[in-house]
């Protein structure tokens, strides 16, 4: 027991030490984001943003539709001050449950239209298109579908993956309710239970396909360039295939923030969402090699990645895609 | 007959840990019977009951033959190297189980789904079964064995009617461990793609927070907990299996393994190899030649930091609630002593996510003042882990009989001064082991403190999960490592307490 | 002067009644030994008088000082006596010296040296004084329990049950070393046992309790040569009962007529005979005619009788005989160097003076 003893004061030392040297050096507020957004990314913004501005801001990481039913449940007790997601209906449920404090109007200016709800309660502030990725050994590109739609049907019949439990693949069935209605998204969803390998996440996905473990999935465009730009290790045999013509598997989803109603830091909160929005954030955004589209229309995309023009998304008014609906419909069809 | 405070401390412990039941049945009763029959009668929750019990039954019966036979070679043949054998066989606890499906999914995918998944929890939770038959084995009196085998028994039968028997409350009580482990185990499952209960509660978190839905699927985990719980309890049945009659008993002449120790040994190396090689030598493979690996070394110590603090206050918050329950059970037998050590047992069916959840809810609408701060994390742990406390400390007030208290007031010292030289000093291994064992399970805890801990706070584990989620292995691999060596000094103090038994 | 007053003492346990009015004391420097058969409540006594419980009602005096009584109840640290579970209790934490010094000051702790006199009262060896408990054996553990209650002089030890867990030949020894300790130490002990033998051959007081009362303290050799009642006689040793009719000092019986013992019994009456006051004389061998006119004959020769069985013990042996006149069949103790043979004719007489109940 003495050496066990001896062991515990020693840990319990670190952990006095530690703790109290997270508490000291206190000035100024420290914002809280809750961030469904990729942590890295969000780290190089919010450099620049302290930078920038002197403010401080702690993250809190989760998925979109979690950390946005986090928020509602919190109500006025949310220790958040701004809520970040990768893709909108997130937003758009926290926004119906009155969440949010409408943003600075210079603020909204900075952002073209199209990204923004016109209740002006959020902004997004950055763009991911859907895409459909193969294996070149295992897809010719005659078998390449037209629709997204066209994944039901029985000739992908375990052919196709998809991160059904993550919030980006939702976002995407949102697309389609959006686009093809309730009756055909549920007969769709339907087809997708009978065809698809579930993966946890986009990233397995693309590594799947890589292996030949499923010979195609779905998922947003950046996954696959930031591989390509580092080293191709997961993507080295994935080609990509983007469906256009204003298909729901165009769809190009906007990943929003916006200023929490609760927060109690309102001025500094709203800065962090201007400069997220203005050109010196969406410039660290292009240079952060994250490889999303910046909404802004001063800042021109990665030249790597195939101009937003080319890619003819569908014309969805992103305040109407459903979250909560898209989630019950994936329920019914034993997706989740 | 039972003293006041004790009593109300227990009753207080024994609300907290109920927590987050009352929570999921309350849930469940708000819900409704449409509702709630809608969303637990569908393919989907069928599925998940199959795969959950699959894995469990399965997970179950290959730790008992496993950790028994490994126990049986180590404690009872003349295998060579026993000790050191003993030693790397409980080595994998040190080792969690989502470690050790990092091991295998990085480097092949074919360990995903049913039969990896079986692989892999065994040789996580295999020890779970080793160590208890192992220390039983120990004090089995030899004289049974030759009694048997004096009236004719073979060695394998001698074994099946006479050893197993004997064996019987340690095996189920391994197995129904390892099926509780099974039900709430999350990160090894989520990287297997084997996806049950647990994981489904996961999936419905991620997409809804905290729905009817995820509250339904908990109240059927509920359910088949308690089925576990009682099924072990009625195939212990009512013997006694205590050694009868008076003298110590002697040492067991070792059995003669002969030309059978060359399977042994490759069997056992095997699983060694499996259970700790194949991990360990996978986070040293990504340490070096994962092409992500940076060597964050300040986030790498504030994570182990944060851990083993967080490891710390919960396993000494945990031991302390989990003793006057373990006192109350030990030196006050009866039925209120029974039931309320029995209803802290009930967060154990209930896997972290379903724990933070509750106490989000509860803490917001009773209590905000206290949601994401710290100490609500303790609270958590403190209820999910208070089984592993109460059972520890069980055995240590059993070590303490009371005529102890009755000699050293009869010489004189107060009762505060009984508790100071007499109760502490003979409890104190066991409340060692407890605080261990909570400790060891804090420190590789993921869902409850992604959810809970003040934001902001980076844990070991945690981070491993994020990095490996991003399929960083590279980046993920130190925080296995430590997780690995934050574990191991404390495991090893665990296997070292129970080789000497009580 | 009395170390320890003990006066209708009660206590129970829910419905069940422990004790039922105890009264016992016990004489300074003696050890005084409580005997009766388990759940008479003989530990429940020993437990109230060192204050690890209330009795309901009564008084517990040390010496002069009032320990329990209306209204007053003193804790069991401050009553300072010696206490001797069974099997010892040794604090298995603490080794030999450390488990003997434990009641003591911190600085006679240090010294050790009270330690090493104790080792050495209780007949111990040095070389024990750093092992500990669990590398001591049973009879070491109890010596080393009693040293350790004694360390703190306390003016009383009470030991429950001390010998039983021990085997028959240290059961023996150890209790003769723990006693000599406490004759050496003069000091007061009471000694609860369910062992007669223990009793009688350890204490200076014997008290025979039954359902909660003691029925009978005195002298270990009045208790077993005149018990209270036939129930006290069979409890403390064997016992042969046999009816008879008592005119004055003399019974008239199966066995002849016998002294009895002064004593209010007249007419019919239940006689106790000891074993060993049985005396069989080989000199009826033969079965002649002159054998015959013997035991017809009766007075100071005894009785005819027939040997039914013989049980060897070495030291001695029992007899059965089964008496020619009634067809009774009584024990008999005789020395193991003089034995008959089953089978054989023997005469039977009886040494000293009976006990008389009367007839129940």
């Amino acid at each position: 027991m003495g050496r066990v003893g001896r062991a515990l004061a020693v840990l319990v030392t670190a952990g006095l030490v530690g703790g109290l040297s997270a508490c000291g050096g206190d000035d100024g507020p420290t914002l809280t984001l809750y961030n469904a957004q990729h942590r890295d990314l969000m780290e190089v913004l919010l450099d620049a943003f302290t930078e920038e501005t002197g403010i401080k801001v702690e993250m809190r990481s989760g998925g979109d539709a979690e950390l946005a039913n986090q928020l509602v449940q919190e109500g006025d007790s949310s220790p958040a001050d701004v809520f970040a997601t990768e893709n909108s209906p997130a937003m758009t449920l926290v926004e119906r449950a009155g969440g949010f404090s409408p943003l600075d109007r210079a603020t909204l200016d900075q952002v073209p239209d199209q990204y923004v709800p016109s209740s002006g309660a959020w902004t997004g502030f950055a763009a991911r298109s859907t895409v459909f990725i193969y294996n070149r050994e295992q897809v010719t590109e005659d078998e390449l579908p037209a629709s997204i739609t066209d994944l039901s049907g029985p000739q992908w019949q375990g052919r196709v993956g998809v991160a059904a439990g993550g919030a980006d693949f939702q976002a995407i069935v949102s697309a389609v309710l959006a686009v093809e209605g309730e009756d055909a998204t549920a007969d769709w969803l339907a087809g997708l239970k009978r065809n698809a390998k579930i993966y946890d996440n986009n990233i397995a996905a693309l590594r799947a396909v890589n292996a030949g473990e499923v010979p195609a999935a779905v998922i947003y465009h950046y996954y696959w360039y930031q591989d390509q730009a580092e080293s191709g290790e997961i993507s080295r045999n994935v080609d990509l295939h983007y469906f256009k013509n204003q298909d729901a598997g165009a769809f190009l989803s906007v990943s929003g923030v916006g200023v929490v109603a609760a927060s109690d830091h309102q001025p500094e909160a709203q800065r962090l969402v201007s400069f997220l929005t203005s050109e010196a954030g969406q410039r660290a955004l292009v240079d952060s090699g994250a490889l999303e589209y910046p909404v802004s229309g001063q800042v021109t995309a990665n030249p790597a990645l195939p101009p937003l023009a080319d890619l003819d998304a569908p014309d969805i008014d992103i305040s109407t895609l459903n979250g909560p609906r898209v989630i019950e419909l994936m329920r019914q069809a034993d997706l989740l | 007959m039972y003293p006041r405070p004790l009593l109300l401390a227990c009753v207080l412990v024994a609300l907290l840990a109920a927590v987050p039941l009352f929570f999921v049945v309350g849930y469940t009763i708000s819900v409704g019977w449409s509702e709630a029959w809608r969303l637990l009668v569908r393919p989907r929750v069928g599925e998940l009951l199959v795969n959950t019990t699959e894995l469990v039954a399965g997970g179950m019966a290959s730790s008992a033959v496993l950790g028994t036979a490994a126990a049986w070679l180590v404690e009872r043949t003349d295998l060579p190297g026993r000790r050191v054998w003993h030693v790397l066989l409980a080595a994998p606890l040190a080792v969690p189980a989502f470690v050790v499906s990092f091991g295998w999914v990085s480097l092949t995918s074919a360990a995903q789904g049913y039969p990896g998944a079986l692989l892999i929890v065994t040789l996580a939770y295999y020890p779970l079964v080793y160590l208890p038959v192992g220390a039983a084995l120990r004090g089995l009196d030899p004289a049974l064995e030759e009694s048997a085998r004096s009236l004719g028994l073979g060695p394998w039968r001698t074994f099946a009617r006479v050893v197993l028997p004997q064996l019987r409350p340690a095996l189920l009580g391994g197995a129904l461990l390892v099926g509780l482990h099974l039900l709430a185990e999350f990160g090894a499952l989520q990287m297997l793609r084997f996806p049950t209960f647990t994981t489904a509660i996961y999936d419905q978190y991620r997409s809804s927070f905290n729905s009817a839905a995820a509250n339904m699927l908990a109240g059927v985990l509920v359910l088949y907990c308690g089925v576990l719980v009682v099924a072990e309890l009625g195939l212990r049945g009512r013997h006694r299996y205590a050694r009868l009659g008076p003298g110590s008993s002697r040492p067991a002449v070792p059995a003669r393994l002969g030309w059978f120790a060359v399977p042994a040994l490759a069997g056992l190396g095997a699983v060694v190899l499996l259970a700790l090689g194949i991990p360990l030598a996978s986070i040293v493979r990504w340490l070096v030649v994962g092409t992500s690996t940076a060597f964050p070394a300040a986030d790498l110590a504030t994570a182990t930091v944060t851990a083993a603090g967080l490891g710390l206050a919960g396993a000494l918050t945990t031991v302390v609630l989990a003793l006057p329950v373990a006192w109350l059970a030990v030196r006050h037998p009866g039925r209120i002593g029974t039931l309320l050590e029995r209803s802290t047992y009930t967060a154990n069916a209930l896997p972290g996510i379903v724990v933070a959840l509750a106490l989000v809810t509860v803490s917001l609408r009773v209590l905000p003042a206290v949601y994401q701060t710290t100490a609500l994390l303790i609270a958590a742990y403190s209820i999910m882990f208070l089984p592993r406390a109460t059972v520890a400390l069980r055995a240590a007030v059993a070590q303490a009989p009371p005529v102890l208290d009755d000699v050293a007031r009869a010489l004189g010292l107060r009762p505060a001064r009984v508790w100071w030289r007499v109760t502490l000093p003979l409890i104190a291994p066991g409340v060692g082991a407890g605080a261990i064992l909570v400790f060891l399970a804090v420190v590789t805890e993921l869902t409850a403190t992604l959810l809970l801990s003040p934001t902001g706070t980076r844990t070991l584990a945690t981070e491993f999960w994020s990095n490996t989620n991003d399929i960083d292995y590279g980046a993920a691999a130190p925080y296995a490592g430590l997780m690995v060596l934050l574990s191991a000094p404390a495991t090893f103090l665990l296997t070292r307490s129970a080789r000497r038994g009580p | 002067m009395t170390a320890l007053t003990v006066s209708q003492v009660t206590k129970s346990f829910g419905a069940t009644t422990a004790l039922a009015g105890v009264d016992l004391q016990v004489p300074d420097g003696t050890v005084t030994a409580v005997l009766g058969p388990s759940g008479c409540g003989k530990t429940t006594l020993l437990r109230l008088v060192a204050g690890f419980g209330d009795p309901d009602g009564g008084t517990i005096d040390f010496g002069g000082e009032r320990v329990f009584g209306p209204g007053r109840s003193l804790p069991a640290q401050r009553r300072r006596v010696g206490y001797v579970p069974q099997e010892g209790a040794l604090f298995p934490h603490a080794d030999v010296t450390a488990n003997i010094g434990f009641g003591l000051p911190r600085a006679d702790r240090r010294a050790g040296r009270r330690a090493a006199e104790l080792l050495d009262l209780v007949g111990l060896d040095a070389s024990l004084a750093h092992r500990f408990p669990h590398q001591l054996s049973g009879g070491q553990q109890q010596r080393v329990a009693l040293a350790r209650a004694l360390a703190p002089r306390p003016s009383l030890v009470l030991l429950d049950e001390p010998f039983s867990s021990l085997d028959a030949a240290l059961r023996l020894s150890t209790a003769r070393a723990v006693v000599e300790a406490l004759r050496i130490n003069r000091t007061t002990a009471l000694l609860v046992t369910h062992d007669q033998n223990e009793a009688l051959s350890l204490a200076d007081q014997a008290a025979v309790m039954s359902a909660g009362r003691i029925v009978q303290a005195g002298p270990p050799q009045e208790i077993y040569r005149a018990p209270a009642s036939p129930v006290v006689a069979a409890f403390v040793g064997a016992a042969v009962f046999v009816p008879a009719v008592v005119t004055g000092r003399t019974a008239s019986c199966d066995l002849g007529e016998l002294a009895v013992r002064t004593g209010s019994v007249e007419g019919a009456a239940r006689l106790l005979v000891r074993p060993e006051q049985i005396r069989v004389d080989g000199a009826a061998d033969g079965g002649g005619a002159a054998a015959e006119e013997d035991a017809r004959d009766g007075g100071q020769a005894g009785v005819a009788a027939l040997v039914t069985a013989v049980s060897y013990f070495g030291h001695d042996a029992t007899v059965q005989l089964r008496l020619d006149g009634s067809g009774r069949t009584v024990t008999a103790r005789v020395p193991g160097n003089r034995l008959p043979e089953p089978g054989a004719r023997v005469r039977v007489a009886v040494d000293g003076p009976v006990t008389a109940f009367t007839a129940a």
